[in-house]
């Protein structure tokens, strides 16, 4: 599996936005193997357990084009993401909350496969 | 790494420097004008901002008509009686501990703050009472009844009127007798955020609560209402599509809960539904702040 990585916590004060309004970052890169790498997160502040809407998309080698991989995965924080090459797969590490403490302390995988995005080349 | 060595990808240009051991930091391209106004996608535009320029949202915008063919087909609505007439409903069912109507809570549970302000918070046992509630984030998921702070206005609230609103919109849908159910679970999807989050929002103050589930028995009959069910309906009705009489039950159900909590704080109300973005799974119910000092108005 290719390590991948990191990317900070949000922080309220940097990306915060009521309801009604986006407030985005986007984060591109590489990952050797698969391609370019882009990242989106929105803060949009609702339902309170899962603040954040996550959306990948990857170029898949040569080809320009960035295709979906992840869409509007809701969570309460982005934490990072890896490429797993044998099963041709994005492992995207999201924050969980958790209701008893208010906070996004917990940690769940999200598996995206690419095989539908990515052929292989 | 060997052949699988290490990259840093991702960066946030706003947090500086980039936490990659041993690699290169990574450019990072700000895309959000291009996303947020992307001209291809209908609905985008520059005179429109954020969530108020997608699809959905120019969808919710669009769908009023929608909405009144749902609430149109639902059964001929009863008398609707002002938030004052609806005390004798918690009459009935008063003496709970701690409280007295139909939650189970007790102030002096600290205060919280948020955006220089502090809150006088309140413990609500979720397990007691004629209202139990638990946390459900997936309300097909099992959910476990705790202890639960909250702003000490929002308990009281809810303490007088939600089971109020709930009989009414019992009344409503299914035309039981008014006062009924004497009881009822709801499911929620939290109260209080994440301190990373929300921060002007009134959930950080523990003055709303997301609601996604209602679930009561009356004469041996289990009704169970779930939000999900209530957005299909909405996004079917947006797409000009059908939606299950269910789905459309379960919509008019929680607009009359709405209706009802909305009563309680003119005139803007206090609810948020599937008609605005992010409130897909869940209506948000709150306690408003008059004056607001820097809150959201819901």
């Amino acid at each position: 599996m290719v390590m991948v990585v990191l990317a900070p916590r949000l922080h309220a004060s940097e990306i915060w936005a009521p309801a009604s309004t986006v407030e985005s970052k986007v984060m591109t890169g590489a990952i050797a193997g698969l391609g370019d790498v882009r990242v989106r997160i929105d803060e949009v502040g609702e339902p309170i357990s899962r603040p954040v809407r996550i959306q990948v998309e990857v170029s898949c080698g040569e080809e320009e084009s960035f295709k979906a991989a992840l869409q509007d995965e809701k969570a309460c924080a982005f934490r990072d993401l890896a490429y797993d090459s044998k099963a041709n797969a994005l492992k995207v590490r999201v924050g969980q909350y958790d209701p008893d403490a208010a906070r996004c302390s917990g940690d769940r995988t999200v598996t995206v496969s690419l095989k539908q995005a990515c052929r292989r080349h | 790494m060997g052949s699988v060595r290490a990259i840093c990808i991702l960066l946030l240009v706003s947090f500086g420097s980039a936490g990659c051991p041993g690699g290169a930091t990574m450019p990072v391209r700000s895309d959000r004008e291009a996303f947020l106004y992307d001209s291809s996608v209908p609905g985008t535009s520059e005179g429109c901002r954020g969530h108020a320029c997608d699809a959905g949202m120019t969808d919710a915008v669009e769908s009023v008509e929608a909405m009144q063919k749902i609430l149109s087909s639902a059964p001929a609505p009863q008398s609707c009686a002002d938030p004052e007439s609806l005390d004798f409903l918690n009459d009935q069912f008063a003496g709970n501990a701690g409280s007295g109507g139909d939650i189970a809570y007790r102030p002096g549970a600290g205060s919280v703050s948020s955006n220089g302000r502090s809150e006088p918070q309140a413990s609500w046992d979720e397990c007691s009472g004629n209202l139990r509630a638990a946390y459900a984030d997936d309300p097909r998921s099992p959910a476990r009844c705790t202890s639960r702070k909250l702003s000490v206005d929002l308990a009281k609230k809810l303490d007088l009127h939600l089971m109020s609103c709930i009989r009414e919109a019992a009344a409503r849908e299914l035309q039981l007798p008014k006062g009924v159910p004497a009881t009822a679970w709801i499911g929620h999807m939290g109260v209080s955020p994440d301190a990373n989050h929300s921060a002007r929002s009134l959930h950080a103050l523990g003055r709303a609560i997301d609601l996604n589930l209602v679930k009561f028995r009356h004469q041996g009959k289990d009704y169970s209402f779930s939000y999900l069910n209530a957005s299909k309906a909405y996004r079917a009705s947006v797409r000009g599509g059908n939606a299950s009489a269910a789905d459309q039950s379960a919509y008019r159900f929680f607009k009359s809960i709405e209706t009802c909590w909305n009563r309680l704080s003119p005139p803007a109300g206090a609810s948020v539904n599937c008609g605005s973005p992010h409130h897909d799974d869940h209506v948000h119910l709150s306690v408003p702040l008059r004056p607001n000092p820097g809150f959201y108005d819901k």
